[in-house]
């Protein structure tokens, strides 16, 4: 009887086992991985969540129809953007599940399903990089946001968990005039684009024939995807080529004919209208022909904060700011920009109420920003440390959006000090227990929650 | 003319069975078509590559100081560290004046406090040439210089050239008797970088000759010639802009060529058309400080013939002036200076096309007048910077992409035509009856290409100049090659008899029994070489801090025969982790006493018997060639050779690991070896046992023998020993966990340790990084080899006479890496080097598949035996090269020179220190012996000694163990004493000092405190804080290799000493104990 049931048991095992790395099973675990890639991956900011492929629209087009109300990169940074079919993620899901299905009724056309989704795949991370301008300018600035967040971490606190270098995203801070670039992108993909070689491994070796076939047959699909990546990404690309005949035609003093090529490239793909390195590149050919507009008020502000004239270059933002109000959201996102870097310098002078006049002014032009929140809890603790309180309302918005593990765990433990210097003993545990649920590694140790732990 | 089969894909079942003992080949037909497009691929990329950067590329060539020297020594021939300063006392300020410094692996240059510049690259030669005027004044001057060695066998020297200009001339820098040298960081009366400081006691520095070459930053003239440039001013348009424009004449082909520019305005310029820099900062942000002068490097844009330099020059306040300075060095050695002058032309505006030559009707074109005034710059005040050019647009490069995609594409059409003229005419010369055989033509193809992979793998190696590689003579030479191959062949071809024997058998045309002999003979050469390599490695560095303690639980198996050990105030600590490590080290301190001899021996006997299990790992899966191939490979692996001189798992993990492997293959390919199953078991224990991290590979295991044995699961699983010997392990794990979990118990610890992680979800973190271990699974410190040879077994995985035991190796590394880095809370390069000999065996079947893949183009009946021959010597050369090119050549020298062979290997970067006192590179193990000895000869009554690695320095100064433990920052973990409730290091029962206020008491209590430290551990260890209490209150007294002694006596460092002292670290940039 006993050894009945293990047999039973054993070819229970061996029949599920033998289904899983079947042909047919081995196809849909391959695009049930695909499948988790593309639902999962996406974009990685620097400080906030990953944000889903689902929830990005595949064309650029739809980015600047939905502007009025509809879609928002400031929303979808926050993730309160809903879910798509008509996304970048939404069609490739689609075009998996269909897959899936063509591989589960006929195993044979395995090496057909994972060709149509390695092309659907490349043109998918094309349009994820390409086709959304603005957002990856947002993702420049969040990692530039990131780098000053730590810079300040690193200054203040005795053993900061913040790296310098790294954390989330893997690139560097765009130089200057290249955020928002044509390879920006490519930095803060994640995981969506190894469903690339996830499909063309499944290609080679679901394919039958000798390897030639098979790599002529990947090659081939492969080529399918750059050519779907040109045409979903056409408008982009060709801007691209006009942005950077503009920036030759400047070079060579032809502001004319910069002027010409730029307006085509914005014509082209109006989202790159509303770049920062648009304005600043429009601002310097205004500044040089002497013409008084918006840009080249944020191109003479933005050269005098980067030259130490703190005091003119913020009389030239106000300027700017009345001059344009709230017509211009991207002249707002800069000015932003250049305030906080303002009162950094502050800062770092210990004038900390010109640093707090320019943070909080900084805030209200660019509410999205989330160094600011931490810059201003970090004031509050230095000039009112006995009431943590306050620093943890200004702290909030930072804490409820912030991915990044070492940051939040260093934020929380600075928190923690705070209101253990100010007697609140059991808010001081809570904060030091969230700092080490946070981060708390054998090779980084959560030292001052520790410590502070200890303590307590 | 080949057809194929058609043949099951992966997916089918079945797909891939035994089909013998030895090899696993599908009945697959054999085209040689793949073969051919893969050599004419491969050699038209790499000639139209070489091709396009010898002729077509235009970039800034590089610059070497370089040849036999003068250099500054210390008469201290054991120094490790030289620092060198000499005192200048100038009657006024110099107009202009410049130092060139080489030196090996650190360097870094101060004038008059000022860190002029800093360059580290262990292991090579380092240069410098910096401008230094504007740092220069009137009175007491110092120009301070310090360097550090790293390289075994090279102690630190520094050359010196340089000059500076007063009224009465130019004065000459050189390494002379006014050179003042020390070997240790000082600042007892200041800085040693300051003028003041007092150098009396300083020694005279040696001169010597020496050979260095080390890489500039630019052409050193640029930096030494004065300037011959005149002020001069365009007319400028309403919007404040000027042209200017010269055109130079250059006779002879441009060698290099160098702009230095300055300018009261914004300007750009460009040459010849190509607009190449731009200084536009403060266009709209009006004047700043001092003009700066920027070195561009123009090489690239001259040519021959009529050059054209224009600028562009714009600003909002008055009208913009310019200084430059042109200068050109042709092939045959001509100087050509073109300064600004009256000979330059100006208009005002942005006139179209102002970059390009002027065309003959051009209008509004005046000669420029110069300004007899040096309009109120003082020269003296200019600052000279390297600047980069601006000329690389992504236009401009995609555009370069597309030449060298035509290029290559020539090339290809090129060699396919050539090698099919050649096919036809050398099929004459065998007979039409023998077509096929004319395949042999395209293998000329692979020694060429063989050539330029070497020539450009070794651009790799810094100390190899651009030049050297892109040079035309090497594409003459791969060219030219060709048709001699194929006039050889066609030779041979006449005086050669007809091969009787299939062209496919073995690599060498030799009998079985004669094949034989050599093979065993080779494995042989190859174990008694590799065992040599390893076991020049004990004796190579000090002990590692982990290896003393392995050396000290090591005699607790003599003690107790366990692994384990006890100090004073804390219970008996027992060994739970790697426990199998221990017990080869007790052998061996059975008979030798010698503590590197005891923990390193077994470490190097097992990467030598690595080399023999590889053979037969390579042999029972895939072949005998695959075996040496991996034999050899294994044996002159740069990563193994530093391994197996580490006293801890690594070496030992890697053979279980092999071993595990091999029976875990004889298993699936005799179900029924019910010997190979238990010794799978056997092995994978050991392996457990060696390093509990290695468990993960039993996923990979599991998931290989799924796919491998589908269609028969039932029948595996179905069999009880199977059960039972999983069943075995399982129980292994488990009652190993118990164990640890009830040793841990035993003791309060405080903090949290690497012993005592577990499993958790890493890819919730930020630097998740699925590939990590995967991409660190090279053998060589340049991953590229490696990972193609891994991409070519993935496509043997895919379709191959070896697909099978691919499948099953690859399948297996590639799940265990995964599953490392997604589960493991901890990461580090050691841990996945157990998975090294799997990416090893992967390349050899590669390269076995490629020499059989090349042998077969020769055909396979009726060759004549001349080409057979030529076709497995192409084969063996294509091994040969891999297996030089991935042991170091051109990559880290030779292995002897690298003092941290897996430091450099593994790429960790280390921590910046400061002039004192750098950082060193994590792995390298410290030469806390020496610093032993120097604190035994100054060590008195009642002195305090704290240290960073309390156990090490108490192993090598057993009568005198360290007091404290200096750790401010609860890296690793402290212990709390069993008699008194004092925190204690686990490893020497030292006390811990947790706090600044702990460690200023200790100053308080006591006039004479040593701190011996490595800095790397420091910094992880220790609060900025501390470092800076440390530094402000200590000297250093000793330093040996990334060993330092630190000295606090009488000497009491006044406030304002130590606040100056501060002010001057932190100016610098400098992360000294950070």
């Amino acid at each position: 009887m006993r050894s009945a049931a293990l047999r039973w048991v054993v070819a229970t095992v061996s029949v599920v086992a033998e289904l899983v790395v079947s042909r047919r099973g081995l196809a849909l675990v391959a695009l049930g991985a695909a499948g988790v890639l593309t639902a999962y991956g996406g974009l990685r900011p620097a400080l906030r969540q990953d944000i889903s492929s689902i929830n990005v629209p595949l064309e650029a087009h739809e980015s600047v129809a939905r502007r009025d109300g509809l879609f928002d990169d400031a929303e979808l940074l926050d993730g309160l953007e809903p879910a798509m079919l008509t996304s970048v993620g939404g069609l490739m899901l689609l075009l998996i599940t269909v897959g899936a299905t063509v591989a589960l009724l006929d195993p044979r056309r395995v090496d057909i399903v994972a060709g149509v989704v390695l092309a659907g795949a490349v043109a998918s991370t094309a349009a994820l990089c390409l086709n959304h301008p603005e957002l990856v300018e947002r993702l420049d600035l969040e990692l530039e946001e990131r780098q000053w967040v730590a810079r300040t971490i690193w200054q203040r606190e005795t053993s900061p968990l913040t790296v310098l270098h790294g954390g989330r995203a893997v690139s560097t801070v765009a130089a200057e005039g290249e955020s928002g670039g044509v390879t920006r992108g490519a930095d803060y993909l994640v995981y969506g684009h190894w469903v690339i070689p996830l499909a063309g491994m499944l290609l080679l070796l679901g394919a039958r024939g000798p390897l030639s076939s098979r790599l002529g047959s990947l090659s081939a699909w492969g080529a399918l995807g750059i050519v779907l990546a040109c045409v979903v990404c056409r408008d982009r690309l060709l801007a691209e080529r006009h942005w950077h005949e503009a920036v030759r035609l400047e070079e060579l003093g032809d502001c004319a004919g910069a002027r010409t090529a730029l307006e085509r490239a914005m014509a082209q793909c109006e989202p790159l209208a509303h770049l920062q390195r648009t304005w600043l590149f429009a601002g310097r050919l205004d500044h040089v022909e002497g013409r008084s507009t918006p840009q080249a008020g944020l191109f003479r502000a933005r050269q005098l904060v980067h030259n130490g004239k703190r005091a003119e270059g913020r009389a030239e933002l106000e300027d700017l700011l009345t001059f344009c109000g709230s017509a211009h959201p991207e002249a707002l996102r800069a000015s932003a920009r250049l305030m906080t870097l303002i009162g950094l310098e502050d800062y770092r002078d210990r004038r900390y109420g010109a640093a707090g006049a320019a943070w909080t002014r900084a805030a209200e032009l660019d509410p999205v920003r989330l160094d600011l929140s931490y810059f201003l809890g970090t004031l509050r603790l230095d000039v009112d440390p006995m009431h943590p309180e306050l620093a943890q309302q200004d702290y909030g918005p930072i804490l409820r959006q912030l991915a990044d593990r070492r940051i939040r765990a260093d934020i929380s433990a600075t928190l923690g000090e705070a209101c253990f210097g100010a007697g609140r003993f059991d808010a001081a545990r809570r904060h030091f227990r969230e700092s080490m649920d946070a981060f708390n590694r054998p090779n980084a140790v959560n030292v001052r929650s520790w410590r502070g732990l200890a303590g307590l | 003319m080949h057809s194929t089969a058609r043949t099951p894909s992966m997916f089918a079942a079945g797909a891939g069975l035994p089909g013998s003992d030895q090899t696993y080949a599908l009945p697959v037909r054999r085209t040689s078509y793949p073969v051919k497009v893969a050599i004419v691929l491969a050699f038209s990329v790499l000639l139209g590559h070489l091709s396009w950067s010898v002729w077509f590329a235009r970039e800034a060539p590089e610059h070497f100081a370089e040849g036999t020297t003068r250099a500054l020594r210390s008469p201290d021939e054991s120094a490790t560290a030289l620092y060198v300063r000499r005192t200048l006392h100038l009657p006024e300020k110099p107009e202009n004046a410049w130092i060139q410094v080489l030196a090996r692996d650190r360097l870094a240059v101060h004038v008059n406090q000022k860190l002029v510049s800093r360059r580290r690259d262990d292991h090579h030669e380092v240069g410098t040439i910096r401008s230094i005027g504007h740092h220069l004044r009137e009175g007491l001057n110092v120009i301070a210089i310090a360097t550090e060695q790293r390289t075994f066998g090279k102690p630190p020297v520094i050359s010196v050239k340089g000059s500076y200009t007063l009224s009465d001339g130019e004065h000459v820098l050189s390494p002379d008797e006014q050179w003042r040298s020390w070997t240790l960081f000082e600042r007892q009366n200041g800085h040693w970088t300051a003028p003041t400081f007092d150098d009396s006691h300083w020694e005279r520095a040696e001169v010597v000759d020496v050979e260095l070459r080390a890489p500039l930053e630019g052409p050193p003239a640029a930096v030494s010639a004065s300037s011959r440039a005149s002020w001069i001013t365009p007319p400028i348009s309403d919007d404040g802009r000027g042209c200017l424009q010269r055109t130079v004449p250059i006779p002879s082909r441009p060698r290099s060529g160098w702009l230095r520019a300055t300018s009261t305005g914004g300007y750009r310029f460009a040459v010849n058309g190509v607009v190449v820099g731009r200084s536009e900062a403060r266009l709209a942000a009006g004047r700043g400080a001092a003009p700066v002068e920027r070195i561009w490097d123009v090489t690239a844009f001259l040519d021959q013939g009529e050059n054209t330099v224009s600028f562009l020059l714009s600003s909002l306040e008055g009208r913009p002036h310019l200084r430059a300075d042109l200068e050109i060095e042709t092939v045959d050695g001509r100087l050509q200076s073109v300064p600004t002058d009256s000979r330059w032309i100006a208009a005002s505006g942005a006139p179209a096309r102002w970059s390009e030559p002027l065309p003959a009707e051009a209008t509004g074109w005046t000669v420029c007048r110069a300004e007899p005034e040096n309009l109120g710059v003082d020269r003296g005040a200019l600052r000279r910077e390297w600047a980069t050019s601006s000329a690389m647009t992504p236009a401009r490069a995609m555009s370069d992409t597309f030449e060298q995609i035509a290029l290559i594409l020539a090339v290809a059409i090129a060699a396919l035509l050539a090698c099919r003229i050649a096919s036809r005419a050398l099929a004459l010369g065998v007979g039409a009856a023998n077509a096929p055989t004319t395949d042999i033509a395209y293998l000329a193809l692979v020694l060429p290409t063989l050539m330029i992979a070497t020539v450009l793998v070794l651009l790799l190696d810094p100390r190899v100049p651009r030049p050297t590689v892109y040079h035309q003579a090497w594409i003459l030479l791969a060219v030219l090659s060709v048709p001699l191959q194929w006039l050889g062949l066609a030779l041979l071809d006449r005086r050669s008899n007809r091969s009787p024997t299939p062209a496919s058998g073995g690599v060498l045309p030799w009998s079985p029994r004669r094949a034989s002999f050599a093979t065993w003979v080779t494995v042989a050469v190859l174990f008694v070489v590799g065992f040599g390599l390893r076991l020049r490695e004990i004796e190579r560095e000090p002990l590692h801090h982990d290896e003393v303690r392995s050396y000290r639980e090591t005699l607790g198996v003599l003690e107790r025969g366990y692994p384990s050990a006890q100090h004073a105030d804390s219970p008996l600590q027992v060994i739970a982790t790697s426990e199998l490590v221990y017990y080869p080290m007790a052998a061996v301190a059975l008979v030798s006493d010698d503590d590197r001899f005891v923990v390193r021996f077994p470490a190097v006997c097992f990467g030598a018997a690595t080399i023999l299990l590889m053979f037969f790992a390579g042999r029972r899966m895939f072949g005998v060639t695959t075996g040496l191939v991996a034999a050899t490979i294994q044996t002159f692996a740069p990563l193994c050779v530093a391994m197996s001189g580490f006293g801890r798992y690594p070496s030992q993990l890697a053979f279980f690991s092999v071993l595990t492997t091999f029976c875990f293959w004889r298993c699936l390919s005799r179900p029924d070896d019910r010997r190979a199953l238990w010794l799978t078991a056997l092995a994978f224990c050991g392996m457990y046992l060696s390093w509990q991290g290695s468990a993960t590979l039993a996923a990979g295991m599991v998931v290989a023998a799924l796919i491998d044995q589908r269609g028969r699961l039932r029948d595996l699983l179905s069999r009880p020993a199977v059960w039972g010997a999983m069943l075995a392990v399982a129980c292994v794990v488990a009652l190993h966990l118990s164990y640890r979990d009830i040793q841990a118990a035993q003791r309060l610890y405080i903090g949290t340790g690497i012993s005592n992680l577990g499993l958790g979800p890493m890819w919730t973190f930020g630097d998740f990084d699925a590939s990590f271990y995967l991409r660190g699974a090279s053998w060589s410190e340049n991953p590229l080899l490696p990972m193609l040879a891994l991409v070519g077994a993935f496509l043997m995985a895919v379709r191959h006479g070896f697909q099978r035991p691919t499948r099953v190796l690859g399948i297996t590394f590639a799940v265990t890496c995964v599953l490392m880095a997604s589960l493991l809370p901890v990461r580090a390069f050691r841990y996945g080097y157990h998975l090294v000999p799997f990416v090893i065996l992967l390349a050899s079947a590669t390269l076995t598949a490629s020499i059989r893949a090349l042998t077969r183009l020769c055909g396979r009946r009726g060759a004549p035996r001349a080409w057979v021959v030529y076709a497995r010597g192409v084969g063996i050369a294509v091994v040969c090269v891999f297996v030089a090119l991935t042991s170091g050549v051109g990559q880290l020298g030779d292995l002897t020179s690298s003092r941290s062979g897996i430091a450099g290997i593994a790429g960790i970067a280390g921590v910046d220190g400061i002039d004192g006192v750098d950082g060193v590179d994590g792995m390298d193990h410290p030469d806390v012996e020496s610093t032993a000895a120097f604190l035994r000869a100054h060590l008195e009554e009642g002195d305090i000694v704290l240290a960073t690695k309390p156990h090490v320095l108490d192993h090598y100064l057993p009568d005198r163990p360290a007091d404290y433990w200096l750790q401010t920052r609860l890296q690793n973990r402290v212990m709390l004493g069993e008699s008194e409730p004092l925190l204690r290091d686990r490893r020497s029962d030292a006390v811990v000092v947790s706090t600044r206020d702990e460690l200023e008491d200790i100053f308080a209590r006591h006039d004479r405190v040593w701190y011996v430290f490595e800095p790397y551990s420091h910094a992880l260890c220790n609060e900025a804080l501390t470092s800076s209490f440390v530094r402000q209150h200590m000297d250093v007294a000793y330093r040996g290799f990334s060993s330092v002694v630190l000295f606090r006596g009488s000497h009491h460092r006044p406030s304002g000493v130590r606040f100056d002292d501060e002010v001057e670290t932190r100016r610098k940039g400098a992360g000294f104990f950070r």
